[in-house]
């Protein structure tokens, strides 16, 4: 029965920190995000490109895909990668750009 | 000139030789097979002749179509003393039509935000215990984005396989049927038929131009611990933390797992494909991860839920797992070192097979706790100059299972494999493996694989 609470608390947490953190992030208040996503925004798309993808896969070329199917692909990548909404954008114009 | 008009120039010269005086009974006898040097020059002359004449020809044709063609008019009589528009002008307007006809059709739900992608895979393996045999499967993955934050997912599973009677079949399975909507930067939810964010292996690693090696590891193949493909609801998303960091975090909560209860090899084992669920109570799950550095992510993974079977009753279980997985080029060995890994733990409560001994396994009651996992590291000389060598990537990969030995289908199983891939684009490799088996309860089932895996 402790197991069970235990457990419940654990996901039921994984869900309010989430959500906490993610309006957090929306409103733009807190100071730390804000650092953070500047950091993301000082990385080209070509390096976040780079950085998140090679984590798992080699990098197909650019031109594999028309700009809208690049548009579709980082959508896909986005949820399976857990790439935020800055990086998925930034990644996406690099890749239209070049394709 | 052409060969061709050469030839009917040469051919209309010997007419007219034949035809003309001295082509008559006053010529000079004629040697069978030879042709006199009167003969000679006078076919020459004649062939100058005609060469001239076909160049006064076709300059006067090229005169003829020079005069004929359509001068660029104007199409328009502007007032007040504007530049008259061109047939130039009318192009261009015509090209700008087109790009913007281009970029309507574009933003226009259903039509271009279509992507059919997906991997596929052919095979040889030589399993001992087993006859050898080849494999192929396919697994057409469709994406559709209707709207800027919307994005349907559908992928399946084609591909043949044998029955335990030997006999061959095809299989149709469907292994992604979702939507996703973005909520903002740092959130998406869906629903519908998903892969587990349960460690990372299904999600990341899985298909076959991905994976480094022919096989998954035991824990994330069929029977083993991890959940795949469920359904349900789930969150996901990342949050930008200091110091470049990065938290990644998956919620979901989804239709509870089957427990077998029924077949004597596999009694108190889970099945995750269950599709409609046996009882009320869902399974919720998700996991954490953090990217500390740009290289490495770690991650932790947890379900809980109860597992049913009809007429059985329902058990609590519960599974956890870690994952980490680590990439990065190093100058000092002129190559990238990919080293991933997960270790998960499996526990179904204590349950009562066979109560009846009807089966002829039981009865036995034990607690179905269960772990296992996999290491995976792969070298790739990416920094030589030597294509050939740049394009090998050597692999080798530790996985392992550990069940109750004294429960139906108990094993303790260690694997080790080795493989050599070569890639021969970013999305397409051919591995060749063997794998060593190590089992306490059953011989070893070493294996040699071949496979291409190809990106789609």
């Amino acid at each position: 029965m402790r197991t069970k609470l235990t457990l419940i608390l654990l996901t039921s947490g994984m869900f309010i920190a989430g959500a906490v953190v993610t309006v957090g992030c929306t409103s733009n208040t807190s100071t730390a995000t804000t650092h953070a996503d500047s950091q993301v925004a000082e990385k080209s798309g070509a390096q976040l490109w780079s950085d998140n993808c090679m984590r798992c896969h080699n990098l197909r070329s650019p031109d594999s895909y028309s700009a809208a199917q690049w548009e579709v692909t980082v959508h896909h990548m986005r949820l399976r990668a857990n790439l935020t909404g800055q990086e998925a954008q930034k990644i996406t114009d690099f890749l239209k750009s070049a394709s | 000139m052409s060969k061709r008009s050469l030839v009917m120039t040469l051919s209309v010269g010997a007419l007219a030789l034949a035809l003309s005086p001295a082509g008559g009974q006053d010529a000079p006898p004629v040697r069978e097979g030879t042709v006199s040097r009167a003969e000679y020059e006078q076919l020459k002359k004649d062939h100058e002749e005609l060469k001239r004449e076909f160049a006064e020809l076709k300059k006067a044709r090229q005169a003829e179509v020079a005069t004929t063609r359509p001068q660029p008019q104007l199409v328009a009589q502007p007032q007040g003393g504007a530049t008259p528009a061109t047939s130039d002008d009318l192009d261009d307007i015509d090209k700008t039509l087109r790009e913007l006809k281009g970029q309507l059709r574009e933003v226009r739900p259903g039509t271009e935000k279509l992507v059919i992608a997906g991997d596929a895979a052919v095979g040889f393996t030589s399993q001992r215990g087993t006859k050898s045999t080849f494999f192929a499967g396919i697994a057409p993955l469709v994406l559709w984005q209707p709207y800027e934050r919307l994005l349907i997912e559908a992928a399946a599973d084609i591909g043949i396989s044998n029955d335990d009677n030997g006999a061959s079949s095809t299989s149709v399975e469907l292994t992604i049927a979702n939507v996703s909507f973005i909520v903002n930067d740092n959130l998406i939810v869906g629903g519908g038929l998903f892969v587990a964010p349960f460690g990372a292996y299904h999600r990341h690693f899985d298909p076959p131009w991905i994976n480094k090696l022919p096989d998954d590891p035991l824990v994330f193949s069929d029977g083993g611990l991890a959940p795949g493909s469920i359904v349900g609801f789930y969150a996901s998303g990342a949050v930008p933390v200091p110091h470049g960091m990065k938290i990644l975090y998956d919620a979901y909560v989804s239709n509870g797992p089957n427990l077998e209860t029924q077949d004597s090899g596999s009694a108190g084992q889970l099945h995750f494909d269950n599709y409609s669920d046996l009882n009320n109570n869902k399974a919720v799950g998700g996991r954490i991860g953090l990217q500390p550095i740009t290289e490495l992510e770690v991650g932790y993974s947890i379900q809980y839920g109860k597992a049913g079977s009809a007429g059985f009753g329902d058990f609590n279980t519960v599974i956890q797992a870690v994952d980490f997985a680590y990439r990065k080029e190093f100058a000092q060995i002129f190559g990238t070192i990919d080293i991933n890994g997960s270790w998960v733990w499996s526990d179904v409560g204590n349950a009562t097979y066979d109560r009846n001994g009807q089966l002829g396994f039981g009865p036995v009651s034990f607690r179905n706790s269960r772990n296992g996992g996999y290491v995976l590291l792969a070298y790739r000389p990416t920094m030589v100059h030597n294509k050939f060598l740049r394009n090998i990537e050597y692999v080798a990969r530790f996985d392992a299972l550990t069940s109750p030995l004294g429960a139906p289908g108990g094993e303790h199983e260690r694997r080790l494999a080795l493989g050599v891939d070569y890639w021969i684009t970013p999305a397409a490799v051919f591995k060749v493996a063997y794998e060593f088996d190590n089992r306490k309860n059953d011989a070893g089932a070493n294996a040699f694989f071949i496979q291409l895996g190809l990106g789609l």
